[in-house]
């Protein structure tokens, strides 16, 4: 038995977390999640790059940031805040944010073989954070190196 | 005015009235008379109308200004509805941050503390799910109420000027009877000097001729049919008729003729 969140998986939340592409449903511990609210939620979700990966000051410290709701928290473009599911990988010391992810249920499940458990009557993946977090670094390396200006052999090259 | 001339000038007239003489037209200054005095009551009338135009605009307006200060009322409550309505969605969201919470404290603690916790867990979750729904649809109620207020107090807006118009239009309409009634007033002293009348006589010429039209016409058609019978039998009903015609015919003779129009 294991306590923790089946959460509804959404396109960024399954190329964040490596889920399959079918996969509808994804779970996390409780020992790794934290439901918060942040005011000013927006103004990071507005430095969301492609995957929608982006970075939130919370309590001084920055935090990774996915954006699982982009149509809601968009279209209410007006808030202040937004709630938000924090992940924690103790390993590594970091959190992460998941913004608007949906929370289908909360409590304790049965395994269902290696990082599985059985919820409405499905094998739903344990999601992994420090596999989640590996995911954001590539990507946020790849966005930066999109970014970034060229050098000056790249300049020559292409003159 | 002595008797005497006082009679010239009546048979004088009913000569008029009823032809016998120079056809002068007697008939036609008391049907001048006539026509002025329907004028006069029909000018009468729409100054009565008139006033109650003015009278019920005035309290059209006053209804208009009450409605339009209600819809800006509600109009102008609009930005502490939406801000009430947004609290009420903070205080559901904040609610379901602690619901959630909560639920995954249950799903960490042991059973059965935990398995209780997620219970009521779940149970706030789903109030507060019902209850942003309600608010969600509260919401749109409110801003679709807000619009219909908006559009209300428009057109009341465009009402107004339209009462505000009509209420100028009625004074004006007041003014054109005001008007109308001095022209009567002076058609009434002109008409005085050029026909020698004053609406009551000219009522009576008026009768007088249409009754003298109305004897002759069927004495003569009683004639035409030979019941002499019944012509003699109208004679003591027609005795003191002819009496005072003979009076005036013979003042008339005495005094020359034809005599002075008035």
């Amino acid at each position: 038995m294991i306590g923790g969140a089946v959460v509804e998986a959404t396109d960024v939340l399954r190329s964040a977390f490596g889920l399959d592409a079918s996969a509808r449903r994804f779970f996390v511990r409780a020992d790794d999640a934290r439901a918060l609210r942040y005011p000013t939620a927006l103004r990071w979700l507005g430095r969301l790059g492609p995957l929608r990966i982006g970075a939130a000051v919370v309590d001084g410290r920055i935090l990774a940031c996915l954006d699982a709701a982009p149509s809601r928290s968009i279209a209410r473009s007006n808030e202040t805040s937004v709630a938000g599911l924090v992940l924690y990988a103790h390993e590594r010391g970091d959190s992460l944010v998941l913004v608007g992810a949906n929370v289908l249920q909360i409590g304790v499940f049965d395994h269902a073989g290696e990082g599985a458990v059985r919820a409405f009557d499905e094998v739903v993946t344990v999601a992994s954070v420090t596999r989640c977090f590996d995911e954001i670094e590539r990507a946020t390396f790849e966005l930066g190196r999109a970014n970034r200006a060229p050098t000056s052999d790249e300049r020559r090259a292409t003159s | 005015m002595s008797a005497p001339r006082t009679r010239r000038r009546w048979l004088e007239l009913l000569r008029r009235t009823a032809g016998i003489s120079e056809p002068t037209g007697a008939m036609d200054d008391a049907h001048l008379w006539e026509a002025r005095e329907r004028a006069a009551k029909a000018t009468q009338e729409a100054e009565k109308l008139g006033e109650r135009v003015v009278a019920t605009t005035a309290r059209q307006r006053t209804n208009i200004e009450a409605a339009l200060e209600r819809a800006n009322n509600v109009l102008s409550r609009r930005d502490a509805l939406s801000n009430r309505l947004k609290h009420v969605e903070d205080a559901l969201e904040r609610l379901g941050v602690v619901g959630l919470n909560a639920g995954l404290e249950g799903a960490r603690t042991t059973e059965p503390l935990g398995r209780g916790l997620t219970l009521v867990a779940e149970e706030v979750r789903g109030h507060v799910s019902r209850g942003s729904d309600a608010a969600g649809d509260l919401g749109g109620h409110i801003h679709e109420l807000l619009e219909v207020a908006g559009d209300l107090a428009q057109r009341i807006e465009r009402v107004q000027r339209d009462a505000q118009e009509l209420a100028t239009d009625a004074t004006q309409l007041k003014v054109c009877v005001q008007a109308s009634q001095a022209g009567l007033q002076d058609l009434e002293s002109r008409l005085r000097k050029a026909t020698g009348l004053d609406p009551e006589t000219a009522k009576y010429i008026a009768l007088v001729g249409d009754h003298a039209k109305g004897l002759l016409g069927a004495l003569s058609a009683l004639e035409a049919s030979g019941s002499r019978q019944a012509a003699v039998a109208l004679v003591p009903l027609l005795a003191p008729v002819m009496k005072v015609l003979s009076g005036i015919i013979s003042e008339e003779a005495e005094s020359g003729g034809s005599g002075s129009s008035a």
